[in-house]
């Protein structure tokens, strides 16, 4: 059986393979110590992640969680000081376990790829894609490109929402109540669109194994773009006062900070990564992302994060319109969405998909038996957010934790699986 | 005068008795209930032994005079308690220890006692060698031992100097009201008393002494010997009189030294030095009133007066706070100490349940009472010295006005940190969670009722301060008004300034909140309890907030002045200050190394000529002197 | 310098809807009629309802103009929001939190209609067997945070 271990950056090529005593990759890294750390991360992704202990005078587990007003997800972080410095920070997520691999073996395609959406709510769709295109993959389905299309509109609304909520958190951790009063009208409003045009505020039950279980209006699409580039436009009146607000652009400059070195060496994707300054994004491996700017910033700190998040925003929003607009186009020019091969979902075969989730690379590993699932492995992007999490905190102070935490954008849910 | 005779006699025969501890304990407690009732009588009468000439000039004395008194008395409540306190403390110790205790004693009185400067400095050198004795009872404590001796010989060289140079100006050696005294001894006895009283940067040797002595010695180092060193000072005050520049000179001492002590104490983690820090603030307190006395007292207008008055009532009152306080905070903690047998604040946590109610209450009581908690006797005392600086205005010069504003500012922070200090030592210590750790019985009996003397002692003389401030002789400073019957009323100032009266804020609050908690006690329904709220889970041993966490955020900010580390070697962390005062003495300690070298191989270095040369100028040198 | 205050109020974004509806549990206290604080614990949510949570303090809903407010503890809250179906793991937790709820309280369950359907035989453990004391809703259909609202509203005996 072959399990998907981690992914160095965005690029497919670099996705290495274990079965639990060998190690296949692509990558140029192979065999190095990499290699050996990753495995040990994956190892114990059932539980947590431990940092270096440290021992002294005065030290102590200062324990965040499991049930606290700060954090609302269940799962324990384990702050070892001796007063204000974070000296190690251990994650415990073992209160979230829910086993949904395992659960999903033996279901059919369409409650798998529903089994996937309940590993984390707000990266339904995200999931649901991953798995369905290893599916398809496994099963040779060729898509057609309306679906693709389509698809690409619901993973950019899940990244517009995500985003804002990360911000919004942000600012309220900084106690910037205006704005977060703002930006949490703004994130209510993204949710219900989402229930307006998907039927779901968060994505869920809308996609499936080569189509959607729910016809698609492409007309009703074009008013969705509109919609939304209001709240875009909301939601840049409001960024751009934010960053001239002292108060807060301080709390977040030069917190947890995150090289490019040890983004990589983490594998952590994403926004976390790209604020490192590396551009590496899935995305633009898609042809469907022609022209994809793939925003970056330098610093590698809370604040570069939230900007890479607030430009990726601006991104989705055109990018949801330029779909909209094409799809359009494609049911002008007479081009019919195909229906997939149906009969194709009775085979077996194993095959992997990807997609590039609000907070990083997501991938799904799946084989199938006569149109059930036998075997699915997740490699979720908050373990590698929590791993950064872990490496970036030390050092910090208890203050700086909650802007540090909320601006790697990794959940619980979806480290625990 | 004959209970004088008596207290002094039987420390000496206490010293003769160590043989049998406890009998010699038993001693130690029957001198200080003499001492104390010659101290009273002192206050009333004053009386002198006839003179004793050994040389023409020589005649010398001892006896009490209302001052003296005064002191003997607050000095003997620690030794009454502290030798009741021993007779079953003392049992885990050697019998020497006995012996050097009474020693101490006597060493002690005598320098009350002393009307003259060969008296005095006979008391001093007995009381600093019964002391350094003391130390040394554990094994380890040689050094520390050593720096003790070597400060208190420091000071009782600038006192010989200060005592010669009185001799060369009165030609007596006299030590009373009316003598000549020029600056130069008032410069050298302050500098002497200064060192003995912990003051800044004199305050080094502190750390390991209390540390390392046992409980008992450690009370004596701080409550009664550093109030030898206030007396010593109000004595020297009142032969050479107040002058303005001594006023200014030792205030700034006092002042930075309160701020020092509190800011040390509050970032220590260890059980005795907390204290041992807290000390060294008392006495800058003390010494910053006499400062202000002394200024005020030189200008020698009316409201001046009344002002030097007051502050010098404020200095009375600290010192018997600090005296009794110390003693019982050393006391409990020594307790809980040799009980648990740990040295950090951490390790001792939960007196109150694995120790005993009386010595977390002790702990408490002290504390409560340094960080001027109402109705406590710390808060009368400091309260009055604060109010007494809030007068800066009434000085004409502009120099006098700004010093004592900033000694306010400096002696206000020092009660805020002094506050926090003791609240981190009550609450981890006296009312902290207990960790089960098994605490090591002895008998106690004599402890405990020793600790309930002096917190009753603490509390009562808090709530009956007015009564105090009267039988010390400042009745102008007692009135009535609104509510308030007369005496009950203490006042800083006459025309009125400031006001207090701890006697009507304990009926007051005894009406507003014991009263109504009473009847809601008896009509509230039975509560629910649940552990604290962490999370959801209940907090493991390792999940506690630690005491240097505790204090962490405060020398992160002032880690300049701290000289905060923070190392990291590997698995271990480590986060370590330095007392500044500390790097003088390793200055020093260079350039005497790098001195005797020098000396070494100039002089002693094996050339038998070169020697005999050195041994025949040196005779010819003392010949000739 | 921006006018923030008139900038929200000429937003407008308090919606005027009807979010009460008729329930078949009973209002609780009558002490809550004019304020009620709520806590809301995740027990193994797929993290769409903490998100929810998120949503409920939005200006559309202003659920302070109910007397409706989040607590920080439970120790300061009247009503318990149990989210999702609790793990095996978070039992305990979950019965401590309700240990430390100040009397009179409520709790409230709640449970996403998908996380029910999707997984077949699902693990963790049934709160309705964890005779969990004032268990006063058990919402197995929950789509949006008006749902929770109107329980809310239930609760304290008011309609909007």
């Amino acid at each position: 059986m072959i399990r998907a271990v981690g992914i160095a950056g965005g690029d497919q090529d670099k996705l290495m393979l274990h079965d639990g005593k060998k190690v296949w990759t692509t990558s140029e890294k192979s065999g190095d110590e990499w290699i050996t750390g990753q495995l040990k991360l994956v190892a114990d992704r059932d539980t947590g992640i431990r940092g270096q202990e440290v021992f002294g005078d005065g030290v102590f587990d200062f324990r965040y969680g499991p049930v606290t007003g700060g954090i609302i997800e269940s799962g324990a972080y384990h702050l070892f000081t001796y007063g204000e410095r974070i000296l190690c920070v251990n994650v415990d997520w073992s209160y979230k376990r829910r086993n949904l691999e395992s659960s999903a073996i033996g279901l059919g395609l369409q409650d798998a790829l529903n089994v996937a959406e309940s590993v984390c709510g707000n990266f339904a769709f995200s999931h649901s894609l991953a798995m369905s295109r290893a599916i398809e993959s496994a099963l040779s389905i060729e898509i057609s490109p309306q679906l693709r299309k389509v698809r690409i509109i619901a993973l950019e609304l899940e990244r517009v929402y995500n985003h804002i909520y990360v911000i919004s958190q942000l600012a309220s951790a900084a106690a910037q109540k205006v704005m977060v009063s703002h930006l949490q009208a703004i994130y209510e409003d993204l949710l219900r669109l989402n229930n307006d045009f998907f039927g779901s505020r968060f994505l869920r039950g809308f996609n499936g194994i080569s189509g959607t279980t729910r016809p698609f209006n492409d007309e009703a699409l074009i008013h969705l773009s509109r919609r939304l580039g209001n709240l875009s436009d909301r939601f840049e009146y409001l960024y751009e006062r934010a960053l001239e607000s002292e108060n807060f652009m301080d709390r977040l400059h030069d917190t947890a900070t995150l090289d490019s070195d040890k983004a990589e060496k983490i594998g952590v994707t994403g926004p976390t990564l790209r604020a490192t300054g590396v551009r590496e994004d899935f995305r633009l491996q898609d042809p469907d992302y022609e022209g994809l700017r793939c925003a970056t910033s330098q610093m590698g700190d809370s604040l570069a994060r939230m900007e890479v998040r607030a430009e990726e925003v601006f991104e989705s929003v055109e990018i949801i319109s330029d779909m909209s607009g094409e799809l359009k186009e494609l049911r002008d020019s007479g081009i019919a969405p195909g229906a997939g091969n149906k009969s194709a979902l009775d085979g077996s075969g194993s095959g992997i998909g990807y997609c590039e989730s609000p907070s990083g690379l997501l991938a799904y590993i799946v084989e199938l038996q006569r149109g059930k699932i036998s075997s699915v492995y997740a490699a979720t992007p908050s373990i590698f957010g929590f791993k950064a999490i872990t490496e970036s905190l030390l050092g910090n102070i208890f203050t700086d934790f909650p802007f540090a935490v909320e601006s790697f954008g990794a959940y619980f849910a979806d480290a625990a699986r | 005068m004959i209970f004088l005779y008596l207290a002094l006699a039987l420390y000496l025969s206490g010293v003769a008795v160590s043989s049998n501890k406890e009998l010699s304990y038993w001693i130690a407690f029957a001198a200080s209930i003499s001492s104390l009732i010659a101290g009273m009588s002192a206050m009333i009468n004053s009386f002198s032994s006839p003179g004793f000439s050994i040389m023409p000039g020589f005649s010398i004395s001892v006896g009490l005079d209302a001052t003296s008194g005064v002191f003997l008395v607050v000095a003997s409540i620690s030794y009454l308690a502290l030798s009741f306190y021993s007779v079953d403390f003392g049992k885990l110790f050697s019998r020497k220890m006995a012996a050097w205790f009474n020693l101490s004693l006597f060493g002690m009185t005598l320098v009350i006692a002393a009307q003259d400067s060969v008296n005095f400095m006979i008391g001093w050198e007995v009381m600093t060698i019964g002391l350094f004795l003391q130390i040394l009872e554990r094994k380890d404590s040689y050094e520390d031992a050593f720096r003790f001796l070597a400060f208190g010989e420091a000071s009782a060289m600038a006192l010989i100097i200060g005592f010669a140079a009185l001799f060369l100006s009165s030609g007596t050696v006299l030590i009373k009201a009316g003598v000549t005294a020029t600056p130069f001894f008032l410069v050298m006895v302050t500098l002497g008393f200064m060192i003995k009283m912990d003051i800044f940067p004199f305050h080094t040797w502190i750390t390991g002494a209390y540390s390392k002595a046992p409980s008992n010695t450690a009370a004596l180092l701080s409550a009664p010997l550093t109030l030898m060193g206030v007396y010593g000072i109000v004595r020297a005050l009142s032969i050479a009189g107040y002058s303005d520049w001594w006023g200014i000179g030792v205030m700034a001492f006092g002042a930075v030294s309160a701020f020092w002590g509190a800011m040390q104490a509050a970032a220590e983690r260890s059980l005795k030095k907390l204290p041992a820090y807290s000390t060294v603030e008392n006495n800058g307190i003390i010494l910053t009133a006499i400062g202000l006395s002394a200024m005020a007292g030189a200008s020698g207008s009316q409201p001046m007066m009344v002002l030097s008055r007051f502050a010098f009532l404020a200095a009375l009152f600290v010192a018997f706070s600090h005296t009794a306080a110390k003693s019982l905070l050393f006391m409990s903690v020594g307790h809980a100490k040799e009980s648990l047998q740990e040295e950090s604040i951490d390790n001792v946590r939960g007196i109150w349940s694995n120790v005993g109610g009386i010595p977390a209450f002790g702990i408490l009581t002290s504390g409560l009472s340094f960080s001027a908690f109402p109705p406590t006797i710390g808060f009368v005392g400091e309260w009055m010295i604060l109010e007494a600086l809030f007068q800066s205005y009434k000085f004409q010069g502009n120099a006098q006005r700004l010093l004592t504003a900033f000694a306010g500012i400096l002696i206000a922070l020092a009660i805020g940190l002094a506050a926090f200090s003791m609240i981190k030592l009550i609450g981890y210590t006296a009312l902290g969670p207990d960790h089960g750790k098994k605490a090591h019985r002895f008998p106690s009996l004599k402890i405990r009722s020793s600790e309930v003397f002096l917190t009753a002692l603490i509390l009562l003389s808090g709530i009956f301060s007015p009564f105090l401030v009267k039988i010390l002789g400042y009745s102008n400073f007692l009135g009535g008004l609104l509510a308030v019957p007369d005496p009950l009323l203490i006042l800083s100032s006459n025309p009125i300034f400031g006001v207090v009266s701890p006697t009507m804020f304990v009926v007051v609050v005894g009406f507003l909140f014991i009263v109504p908690y009473l009847i809601y006690h008896r009509s509230a329904k039975k509560a629910r309890r649940v552990q604290a709220w962490n999370g959801g889970q209940t907090l493991t041993e390792d999940e506690y907030f630690t005491v240097p966490a505790y204090s962490f955020i405060l020398e992160y900010i002032l880690r300049k002045v701290y000289r905060t580390k923070e190392k990291r070697m590997g698995y271990t962390v480590e986060v370590s200050n330095k007392d500044l005062a500390e790097y003088l003495y390793e200055v020093l300690d260079k350039f005497v190394r790098r001195l005797s070298y020098l000396v070494g191989r100039t002089i002693m270095n094996g050339k038998i000529s070169l020697y005999i040369l050195y041994i025949i100028i040196v005779f010819v040198l003392a010949f000739l002197l | 310098m921006k006018w923030w205050p008139f900038y929200g109020l000429t937003r407008r974004l308090t919606e005027r809807t009807r979010y009460a509806k008729d329930m078949t549990f009973p209002s609780a206290s009558r002490i809550f009629r004019k304020s009620l604080h709520i806590y809301p614990i995740d027990v193994g949510n797929a993290n769409d309802l903490n998100f929810d949570m998120r949503a409920l303090q939005a200006p559309q809903y202003n659920i302070h103009r109910f007397g409706i407010f989040f607590a920080d503890v439970p120790r300061h809250a009247d009503v318990l929001l149990v989210l999702g179906r609790p793990t095996e793991k978070m039992v305990p937790v979950l019965l401590e939190t309700v240990n430390q709820m100040p009397g009179p309280y409520s709790i409230v369950s709640i449970e996403s209609e998908r996380d029910r359907r999707d997984i077949e035989s699902p693990g963790g453990v049934d709160i309705d067997n964890l005779q969990l004391p004032n268990l006063v809703a058990h919402i197995t259909d929950y789509h949006e945070p008006r749902d929770i609202i109107a329980v809310l509203l239930n609760l304290m005996g008011k309609v909007n």
